[in-house]
């Protein structure tokens, strides 16, 4: 049997259901106490003269909604959690507000292709915060911790310039402490690491062993190796691509043993790259093998031996049968390229007895091996960062850099001394008008090549180089002129931006084309170093 | 007197954000070829595309502005640039003699605010004929003000019999239809509670109380407005406001006003109608008064009122008639930079006996403006992510705003008892600004256009 309990609607919720339904579907079943039951009544029964049913509805809505709004009783606080502890005094000091003006401005830049701009000037921003030993003020944490949340780069940047403001929001928003959970090493927990790698989507996954070989490089090998048979195709890629940053003697066993059997050509190849950074790793030996059973030296002139056929140990290794590094290189010479590549350049010394720039010598010399040799070389010394064929190399006018992958990539593993030594002693050459050089155009692709803050000096000296070239020549500019030269403003060093008081294109007696080009160059490294000065001044200038 | 302005309330003054973005651009020394001051202006000269550099200039005491680029926005980029400047940077400006293009302007700005003082010169008989054309105009207002809201309650006499359950699927033209209607019988203020009636409905979860509420609203004013001749002429006066009768402000400027020191507590800008507004609480420290100045503009065009949030002003204000006065009028306005940041209620219990009082007097006021005191911030992820206000007798009030500035008013904090400004609208408060517990900090959070 079962028992129907009727509820009893207040006024309020009686009108609303009659109102949504419609009078001419539903009465509303009310009675009243008090005044306002006295005039919802009184207002039902008798309206005011000649009022009809809903006019009479209207009347005791009205004086109810207007009943309720005046009566309005606060909640109680007890119902919600207790306020949170207040955060404790901030020690360091707070920057400016010139600082945060500065901020705010290079984060109100949401212009569709200023997202690069905006996340490398922000990070430059943190930068100078932290090296000033200044916090951020607390109001602007929220939008920062927001804008930061999925980049990991920023995190440990903010968490330090977010004082003890960052720690207490982030124990009062569950989403920014789940965010910024590796910000700080101190909150690494390796075992919901572990669960992640194991249990996560695609993107988790990937970034907890991110992390956890960071802090735990066993652990994270030991996760990977238990895994890796039931791992996609892509998932194997992309977390090969995450122990590029860090690899280690340790990983060669599962990368010789596991990996490079793997069935897609692609997961080897990417197993090879990261066993030849290891020079104790038996790949490497098996490369340094192949070196000396294929290349050798014979009355003063290179002699190369290569088999007939490719075997399948070759492809084990990750050596591709047929690949495509240059038109001028054919399938054999393809394989020499890649073997060489792998070779740590000090090895030819020992095999041969001829220092890297004779060597170099007989390389440049052999006609149809050259080329194949020469890009081998090039990666090989960048992959070894062997100092003394870097010297060598950059030091041969016929060795172009900037026309090939390998070139531009034993360019971008130069040390940043010699790069810049390197390109310092270009300016003169480049600044001349002879139809061997496009001086600008090359400044540029030497400059676009690598991402890292370039040195004061250096910095300087482009900066004047740039200045003069200007001044006393019509530009000939491309049309990527823009872009790089706001890039490269992007990354000069600060205190190059000192000189810019010396150059004001205001004045300048250039097109309005190179004007239009230059002022995002030198926007970028003014509001740079404003940024850096908004730190420095002891005076707050608000 | 050197008057200051923070960055914040230069950035205030931009009318839109694309107009802050540029003037922050423009604020560095770089980009001007000149720039000067003294104690009542500061002018510059910026290299714009142009042949000759721009000729900016601002009236400190105000701030007014005036540039010669051919911007179409007001205040231009230049403006908010060299004044943003101004207040980073005050050092990067030499103290010199105006040039002839800013005395000059300054010169024709203070004679034209002298012949908006001077008097009516026309002669009895044209203020009589004029008196008279005027009240025929407001008798035929009068008659199609009453036709339109008698056809106002017969709509919402069918919209009760119907039920307001199927409104969800109607669609704006709906309500609009309506609006238009009560355009075409004058009563604006009519139009837009029942416009905004489609944007309750828009609402995803419990639309229809916030509606019935509205179209109780609605009702009252209507009826009211039926009954205006047996109401106190106080009443009579908001009946009519509430319908969209304006009260010339030349009149009521001719009224005595309150002096105090007001401070301008918070303030945001909307769209109505293809018309921006600019809506300003300014609250007196002497009078414990609080005052709603509403700037109108069209399109990129200046407000004619220039109000900086955080800002102490030295005026007289005018007040609009009213039983429950709050709307004003500002009669005379000097820049005052230094006072002590005002205090409200400290219980929550005591702002809703206020906005209770608020309805006594005007029962469709919407949102009554409330200062709390010594209240604190506590986030709830039970509900919704909201954000509460809890004060010292255990009470608590629920803040209706973005998450992001939810978050912002927390930081700003800290976790100790701070003031906060915003609208009661009977259910939530929306805060507009928020005082530091000492009183030294202002923060402004966004609300409206910006």
């Amino acid at each position: 049997m079962t028992t129907t309990v009727e509820k009893t609607n207040s006024p309020w919720q009686e009108l609303i259901q009659t109102c949504v339904l419609g009078a001419g579907r539903r009465e509303p079943r009310l009675k009243g106490t008090g005044v306002l039951g006295q005039f919802i009544d009184n207002a039902l029964e008798t309206g005011t003269g000649g009022s009809s049913k809903e006019e009479k509805i209207l009347l005791a809505l009205t004086a109810t909604s207007v009943a309720m709004r005046a009566g309005q009783i606060a909640m109680k606080s007890s119902l919600l959690p207790p306020p949170p502890v207040p955060c404790p005094d901030e020690k360091k000091k707070q920057c400016s507000t010139y600082s945060i003006t500065l901020l705010k401005h290079v984060m109100a830049d949401q212009a569709k292709g200023n997202d690069l701009r905006r996340l490398r000037l922000i990070r430059d921003w943190l930068t100078f915060c932290r090296e000033a030993d200044q916090v951020i003020a607390p109001e602007y944490l929220p939008k920062l911790l927001d804008f930061v949340r999925d980049n990991a780069a920023l995190q440990p940047l903010l968490a330090e310039c977010g004082g003890l403001h960052f720690d207490w929001l982030l124990e009062l928003n569950h989403d920014w402490k789940n965010a910024f959970k590796h910000a700080r090493p101190d909150n690494i927990k390796q075992d919901e690491l572990v669960e992640k790698i194991e249990l996560g989507f695609d993107r988790e996954r990937l970034v907890a062993f991110a992390a956890l070989r960071q802090y735990n490089p066993s652990k994270a090998l030991e996760c990977l190796s238990s895994l890796w048979g039931k791992e996609s195709f892509d998932q194997k890629i992309a977390l090969l691509k995450l122990m590029s940053d860090q690899t280690e003697t340790k990983d060669e066993e599962f990368l010789e043993e596991t990996v490079l059997s793997d069935r897609r050509k692609e997961v080897r190849l990417a197993a090879a790259g990261l066993l030849a950074r290891l020079p104790q790793s038996r790949l490497v030996a098996r490369m340094r093998e192949r070196g000396e059973k294929f290349v050798s030296v014979k009355d003063k002139k290179l002699e190369i031996s290569l088999p007939s056929e490719f075997d399948k140990s070759m492809a084990r290794d990750g050596i591709e049968e047929s690949i495509t590094v240059d038109s001028r290189i054919g399938q054999k010479a393809g394989w020499l390229y890649q073997i060489v590549g792998l070779i740590d350049p000090a090895f030819w010394q020992d095999h041969t007895g001829l220092s890297p720039a004779a060597f170099l010598d007989l390389v440049l010399a052999s006609q149809d091996w050259s080329l194949p040799m020469v890009l081998g070389l090039l990666n090989a010394a960048a992959l070894y960062n062997n100092a003394d064929y870097q010297e060598a190399i950059t030091g041969r006018e016929e060795i172009h850099l900037t026309e090939s992958q390998a070139g531009q990539n034993f360019l971008r593993n130069l040390p940043h001394d010699k790069l810049e030594k390197l390109i310092t002693g270009k300016l003169p050459i480049w600044a001349q008008t002879d139809r061997r050089s496009a001086p600008r155009l090359d400044l540029w692709y030497y400059l676009e090549l690598v991402d890292f803050q370039w040195s004061q000096n250096f910095s300087i000296a482009l900066l004047r180089f740039i200045i003069k070239e200007i001044r006393e020549k019509v530009p000939v500019f491309g049309h990527t002129f823009y872009s790089n030269a706001a890039n490269f403003g992007l990354r000069m060093h600060v205190g190059a931006g000192q000189y810019l008081d010396d150059f004001d294109l205001a004045k300048e007696e250039i097109d309005t084309w190179t004007r239009n080009g230059l002022e995002r160059f030198v926007d970028n490294l003014k509001l740079r170093h404003e940024m850096y000065k908004s730190f420095q001044s002891t005076v707050e200038q608000v | 007197m050197t008057v200051e302005y923070t960055s914040e309330q230069v950035l205030a003054l931009a009318p839109d954000a694309g107009s802050q973005k540029s003037g922050q651009d423009l604020a560095n020394t770089r980009k001007w070829r000149t720039i000067a001051m003294d104690d009542a202006a500061i002018w510059g000269e910026c290299q714009g595309s142009g042949g000759s550099p721009y000729q900016t200039r601002v009236d400190l005491n105000g701030p007014a502005f005036k540039c010669s680029c051919p911007s179409r926005k007001f205040p231009c980029k230049h403006g908010i640039g060299l004044l943003l400047l101004y207040s980073l940077s005050r050092v990067s400006f030499n103290q010199a003699k105006q040039p002839a293009w800013v005395s000059d302007w300054l010169a024709s700005r203070h004679n034209k605010q002298k012949k908006e003082k001077t008097e009516d010169t026309r002669t009895p008989e044209q203020l009589e004929e004029a008196k008279l054309a005027k009240e025929k105009r407001r008798a035929g207002r009068m008659e199609s003000v009453s036709a339109g809201v008698e056809e106002l309650e017969l709509f919402l006499c069918d919209l009760i019999r119907q039920g307001v359950g199927h409104l969800k699927t109607e669609g704006y033209a709906y309500f609009e239809t309506r609006a238009a209607r009560l355009i075409d019988a004058q009563a604006p203020g009519l139009a837009r509670l029942v416009r905004e009636c489609a944007s309750l409905t828009a609402s995803q979860t419990n639309w229809q109380e916030p509606l019935l509420n509205r179209i109780a609203t609605i009702f009252l004013i209507a009826r009211a407005f039926r009954n205006l001749d047996r109401l106190p002429p106080l009443m009579q006066q908001d009946v009519l406001a509430a319908v969209g009768f304006t009260q010339s402000q030349e009149n009521l400027l001719s009224e005595n006003g309150i002096s105090d020191l007001w401070c301008v507590v918070g303030q945001y800008v909307y769209s109505e109608d293809r018309l921006r507004v600019q809506k300003s609480w300014l609250y007196g420290g002497k009078s414990k008064r609080t005052a709603l100045i509403l700037s109108f503009a069209h399109g990129m065009a200046p407000f004619d009122v220039t109000l900086i949030p955080g800002h102490f002003y030295d005026a007289e204000l005018v007040f609009y008639p009213s039983s429950y006065p709050l709307r004003a009028l500002i009669k005379n306005k000097n820049s005052e930079s230094q006072a002590t940041m005002p205090e409200g209620f400290t219980s929550i219990e005591s702002a809703l006996d206020q906005y209770a009082q608020a309805l006594t007097n005007i029962p469709w006021l919407e949102e009554v403006p409330i200062l709390l005191s010594g209240q604190k911030v506590v986030p709830n992820f039970e509900r919704n992510k909201k954000m509460f206000l809890t004060d010292e007798n255990g009470s608590a009030l629920p803040l209706a705003t973005k998450e992001s500035n939810a978050w912002q008013l927390l930081a700003f904090s800290s976790g100790q008892a701070l003031s906060i400004f915003g609208e009661y609208d009977g259910v939530s408060l929306t805060p507009l600004a928020a005082l530091s517990a000492g009183g030294d900090r202002y923060l402004r959070l966004a609300t409206g256009e910006y």
